[in-house]
């Protein structure tokens, strides 16, 4: 890489963390981009912007405050703090939080019970969503409004930690 | 006097291709008279998913693919549905068509404009800016007012695949990789806005349908009209085959593109149990011509013969081409014939079948209604789940014992197009379509791109590590003279 980069940004939780590729039993010993550079002996400094995928406005929003000059600050993983700052379980993020927890996948609710990982994933999926439409609007949908468990995506143990992705223990056959 | 290039990596396409052509002049003409093809990267998804909780699969293999994540979504879907027993509601199967429909619409439309057509397009002194600006400049190349407008619908194509990828959030939750895919249906709910928002990204004036109608094909016609000789180049080894796709009943017995093959100019019908999978030039030490079924992933890079991690998967021993143009052939839309334009033809009218019919589709969603069934997953089963992705036939192969994956095992489609020669000697199908193919500048290999483009190869799903040796980060044409 240039000696003039002033930082790499790593993109996508297998560039971050290993991800997927590196989960066990890592058949490639597949590394993250930090954990490359630390294997060659070079030191840089790394910003991660992780999640499978990434949230493009998480890449486009940390590279447009570094064009302008501000710092950006990072989370003991390298993850900006405007992005990855809180939990999706904290306190007014989650709008599901309190409500009644379901017991059954495909149920509208707080999904505690079957296996979410809101409880331990930083991202503002709950208020970015996925898939905007246009500058400034929020995205047309997110995995716990749509019924499916946090699979935790954007945390550095994805896959291995957050599996399985799902408790069904209380579920019935239908 | 032979002349060999290597593309290394080709560029333009998913994942880490490198082909090798031979070039000679035969009967006055310089033609590709071998060709290699080899894929680059080992990932061993197949290693990963063993010893797993079998509904994690679906979720990990959609990661195989950021393009076609939602093919591998269903196929593992359907998989663990055929080992557990469940049928989804009528209406989780016409959400998963729906998501899916999406991404093909999103594929189909990427592999036009942002992977094949720049191989036809003069862009000096339009946009001589990457990624626009032409690397290899051919007098047969469209220049002037044309290639401005098709520049133009470049970038106006971008736009059409944030709308493809917001259509499919709409029920899959995000884009890519869709959580809402599960065995049984789909987790997402079916209300009049839902309904309402995907019907307006699809139907809307100069939204999605509009797009493809007025000028995804119009495009792809005046590129067939302007080379015609590709209608004679790039067949390949002429044998089809589709697994079908868009199940339009609840046991898949009706689909909207139908399964079959077509071996030796007879369309037959398909047997799983006739695909084989030949290792003897693939880097693997596990024994050669197993179904996938009973399959096996063990890695042996730099084993004697052997040029590429992808397996040679074969049909009654006989190379198949996947994808648009094997599935429109199949079902009886398209037959014009098997070359390079027949490709992209068949890839376009694809598209709007498949638009089309996902407005029938969200007609027969009932408001409300049941997307799932639940079905508690056995302590020892097998299943197969047989689908495609936009660039053709997908199979997953699962065994469970203990409530575990035991075995999991995935044919991709170009496994099946950048295939390498099997155990008889016998090529791939992109190797086929390579030989004989007329090059007229050995600096300038545009045919072998175009012939090469055309299959819409994705390396990404087909090899499941760049070699830490394999420096290459660019394009690099290598021009050695060999004997
Ligand atoms: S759905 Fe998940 S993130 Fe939301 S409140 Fe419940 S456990 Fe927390």
């Amino acid at each position: 890489f240039s000696a003039r980069a002033q930082s790499i940004i790593a993109i996508g939780t297998c560039a971050t963390f290993g991800g997927i590729p590196a989960a066990n039993p890592k058949p490639t010993s597949a590394l993250s981009v930090d954990g490359a550079l630390a294997s060659l002996g070079r030191t840089a400094t790394v910003i991660n912007i992780p999640g499978c995928p990434a949230h493009p406005d998480w890449f486009v929003g940390t590279v447009v405050n570094l064009l302008a000059g501000y710092a950006v600050a990072l989370d003991g993983f390298k993850r900006p703090k405007l992005y990855f700052g809180k939990k999706i379980h904290d306190t007014g993020n989650c709008p599901f939080k309190g409500a009644n927890e379901v017991h059954n996948l495909g149920e509208q609710g707080c999904l505690k019970e079957i296996g979410c990982k809101g409880p331990r994933t930083y991202a503002d999926c709950y208020s970015r969503k996925w898939n905007n439409p246009g500058q400034g609007q929020a995205g047309v949908n997110w995995c716990i409004a749509a019924r499916t468990p946090c699979h935790g995506c954007t945390q550095p143990d994805f896959p291995d930690g957050m599996t399985p992705f799902y408790d069904l223990h209380d579920m019935q056959e239908s | 006097m032979a002349t060999t290039i290597k593309i290394d990596p080709v560029t333009r396409i998913e994942g880490h291709l490198k082909i090798e052509v031979t070039v000679e002049t035969v009967n006055n003409v310089q033609q590709v008279i071998d060709a290699k093809s080899s894929g680059t990267m080992f990932r061993g998804f197949e290693k990963i998913l063993l010893n797993r909780n079998p509904l994690d699969a679906p979720h990990i293999t959609q990661r195989i693919c950021g393009v076609c994540p939602i093919s591998h979504g269903m196929a593992s879907s359907k998989t663990l549905e055929e080992a557990f027993g469940a049928v989804p509601p009528a209406n989780g199967r016409i959400l998963r068509n729906l998501v899916l429909g999406s991404n093909f619409i999103q594929s189909h439309i990427l592999h036009f404009y942002h992977l094949a057509a720049l191989d036809y397009i003069n862009t000096k002194g339009i946009l001589d800016m990457a990624p626009w600006s032409s690397r290899y400049i051919t007098p047969d190349m469209v220049s002037g007012e044309l290639a401005g407008v098709l520049v133009g619908h470049y970038v106006k194509a971008l736009e059409m695949r944030r709308k493809a990828h917001q259509m499919g959030a709409i029920f899959g939750a995000k884009l890519p990789c869709a959580p809402t895919l599960v065995p049984g249906g789909c987790t997402e709910t079916v209300t009049s806005a839902k309904i309402s928002d995907f019907r307006k990204l699809l139907t809307d004036a100069e939204q999605i349908l509009d797009f493809i109608n007025t000028v995804y094909i119009p495009d792809v016609e005046a590129l067939a009209g302007l080379f015609p000789q590709y209608l004679q180049i790039g067949r390949g080894c002429g044998n089809l085959l589709a697994y079908g796709v868009f199940d339009l009943d609840s046991n898949g017995g009706t689909k909207l593109l139908a399964q079959g093959r077509y071996t030796d100019n007879m369309l037959q019908n398909l047997d799983v149990a006739s695909i084989t999978e030949d290792v003897a030039h693939s880097w693997y030490s596990s024994p050669s011509g197993l179904n996938p079924g009973k399959g096996l992933t063990d890695a042996a890079y730099g084993k004697a013969g052997a040029y590429s991690w992808i397996k040679a998967p074969r049909y009654d021993g006989k190379a198949h081409e996947v994808g648009p143009l094997a599935r429109m052939w199949i079902n009886g839309d398209y037959r014009n014939g098997i070359s390079v334009i027949d490709r992209l033809a068949a890839r376009a009218w694809e598209t709007k079948k498949v638009a089309d019919a996902m407005v029938g589709w969200l007609n027969e969603l009932i408001v409300g209604g049941s997307t799932f069934s639940y079905k508690r997953t056995p302590s020892s089963a097998t299943g197969i789940g047989l689908t495609e992705a936009p660039r053709g036939a997908l199979g997953h192969w699962v065994d469970i014992t203990n409530s575990r994956i035991s075995r999991y095992q995935v044919i991709t489609p170009t496994a099946w197009n950048c295939s390498p020669m099997d155990d008889s000697g016998q090529n791939g199908p992109v190797e086929q379509a390579l030989i004989g193919t007329p090059v007229a500048d050995l600096l300038q290999p545009i045919e072998v791109l175009r012939v090469i483009h055309s299959f819409d190869p994705c390396l990404a799903c087909s090899v499941h590590l760049v070699r830490p040796d394999n420096k290459k980060v660019e394009t690099v044409i290598e021009v050695s003279s060999a004997r």
